[in-house]
């Protein structure tokens, strides 16, 4: 099902959030939520959650919603991996059998060796951590994801991993929003933006539209263009010819040699 | 001159920095550079006097490092501040450091105006966005005039505007002729840098321009540089629109 906020409106201390804010997240879609600092990002996924009550306002999405949070370290309290995983579907009253083929399961879905059930959650590295916070979740099967910048502060492989896996679940039929500040990952991995404003004028646009058919609208939510896609558009306003958009930096660059050579501007 | 002369900082056996050395010239702006867990904060750490190296020495103009002569940033904005008002953050540290208060005001001042923050003076730290709040960290070091300036991947947590501000902010004070030393995963972020250092597993692997870092590891790149080498031009620190200026006057 799709995620429906109707009319919310959020205060905090005497401050406005959001006024009648409505937005619909299609199922089965990677939402990238992006808007400058204090827009009000991880306040919109802390309502879809239900962990925020709006003042007023109503808010249709499904129960089994998981929240990653952006440090992976807040989130961490037993002293092995292991019982990491086995916190949450103990609770549920879970069968051991059941827990250990959940814990088999999602370790090989975020890629984490079993070697690491031992150690504590704390002797991972950076990018393990973020995984380990992710199987945590993921350990309960939700339809329903919402991370809130999952790459931040990971290095260029443990990124590209981390977004692989979420990708991979996502395809599986599952719903993701992501809040992020990194627009080279919105346009690679993205279905759809939602462009938060502090002027409260928000926009829910496919990733296509976003980058490449209205540009500005991200300039004017405050934000910037990959220098990729900012040279895309800029040769393509000089050759006055549509070039191919893209995903990735590489199929952008040779879309734009293309379209030099074709005008004669390269041999 | 900073020098790092076989500096060991040991977690464990395999975690931490091993026989480290290098020297940072006065006025130069190294980006330190490696995969989670190689070593960069820990470095760092100890080019800023937090951590006492278990082996070797770490000196500045032949003198131990220590702060205030070696001002770091953090990543998380939220975890610098400890006073009530940007004012008091400001002078938090002067104080703390023996400057006259006649002096203070006059050098905070000088140094929320580096960063475009005056206007913050009386605000609590937590009412600040983000970006205002890094802006708000970096002044309360730069107040307290440190020879070398450390960045520990100060940006990650910024949206992208107020990420190109404080990239701006970094540049003016390299122009300025600062000593700086800044970690980073953003690629796009190499291009402030004149030298890379990169640590691998705690030991410092590559210490290079950008042209050397380009040709000899398989990093990502910025896109500049992959524009550069594509259409054969001379990779260095440029931003793509001079790049097809270039190629559009000389076809």
């Amino acid at each position: 099902m799709d995620i429906q906020l109707d009319s919310i409106t959020v205060e905090k201390e005497q401050y406005t959030v959001f006024q009648n804010l409505s937005v619909t997240f299609r199922e089965k879609r990677w939402t990238a939520v992006v808007g400058q600092n204090g827009v009000g990002k991880s306040t919109l996924l802390e309502v879809v959650k239900k962990l925020y009550k709006p003042k007023s306002g109503t808010v249709t999405a499904p129960d089994n919603i998981g929240y990653l949070f952006q440090h992976a370290d807040a989130q961490f309290f037993e002293p092995t991996v292991e019982k990491e995983l086995q916190f949450a579907p103990l609770h549920f009253g879970w069968s051991k059998e059941k827990i250990q083929q959940g814990i088999a399961e999602v370790l090989e879905m975020v890629q984490l060796d079993a070697s690491v059930l031992v150690k504590s959650p704390y002797q991972l590295s950076g990018g393990q951590k973020k995984r380990l916070a992710l199987a945590v979740i993921l350990i309960l099967q939700p339809t329903v994801l919402l991370v809130d910048e999952p790459t931040a502060g990971l290095d260029p492989m443990q990124k590209k991993m981390m977004l692989d896996v979420l990708k991979k679940w996502q395809l599986q039929g599952n719903t993701l929003i992501c809040i992020t500040h990194e627009m080279e990952e919105v346009l690679a991995y993205g279905d759809d933006v939602y462009m938060m404003k502090k002027t409260g004028d928000h926009q829910m646009k496919t990733v296509e539209e976003c980058f490449f058919k209205s540009p500005d609208s991200l300039l004017e939510a405050g934000l910037a263009l990959p220098p990729s896609v900012a040279c895309f558009h800029d040769v393509q306003n000089r050759l006055q010819t549509p070039l191919n958009p893209a995903r990735t930096n590489d199929k952008l660059l040779r879309s734009i040699v293309e379209g030099m050579k074709i005008n004669g501007i390269l041999d | 001159m900073l020098k790092c002369e076989q500096v060991t900082y040991r977690y464990n056996e395999t975690d931490g920095i091993f026989n480290i050395s290098l020297n940072i010239e006065k006025g130069e702006c190294v980006a330190l550079i490696g995969l989670n867990g190689s070593g960069k904060s820990t470095l760092l750490h100890a080019m800023a006097g937090l951590i006492n190296p278990q082996e070797g020495s770490i000196e500045w103009e032949g003198e131990a490092v220590r702060p205030p002569k070696v001002g770091i940033v953090f990543q998380h904005p939220d975890n610098q501040f400890i006073t009530t008002s940007v004012l008091d953050e400001m002078v938090f540290g002067l104080e703390n450091i023996g400057i006259p208060r006649e002096e203070m005001l006059e050098r905070a001042l000088a140094a929320l105006d580096q960063v475009g923050m005056r206007w913050a003076l009386e605000k609590h730290p937590m009412q600040l966005s983000g970006g205002e709040k890094q802006r708000v960290a970096l002044a309360a070091i730069l107040a307290m005039e440190p020879d070398v300036l450390l960045l520990d991947e100060v940006t990650s947590m910024l949206d992208p505007v107020a990420r190109e501000h404080f990239q701006q902010i970094i540049l003016h004070l390299k122009q300025k002729g600062w000593t700086i030393m800044y970690t980073t995963h953003l690629v796009e972020e190499y291009l402030m840098a004149d030298r890379f250092l990169m640590l691998d597993h705690g030991e410092l692997v590559f210490d290079g321009d950008l042209e050397q870092l380009a040709s000899s590891t398989q990093l990502p790149m910025p896109f500049t540089v992959e524009l550069q080498r594509t259409f054969g031009l001379n990779v260095k620190a440029s931003t793509w629109k001079e790049c097809i200026d270039s190629l559009w006057t000389s076809n």
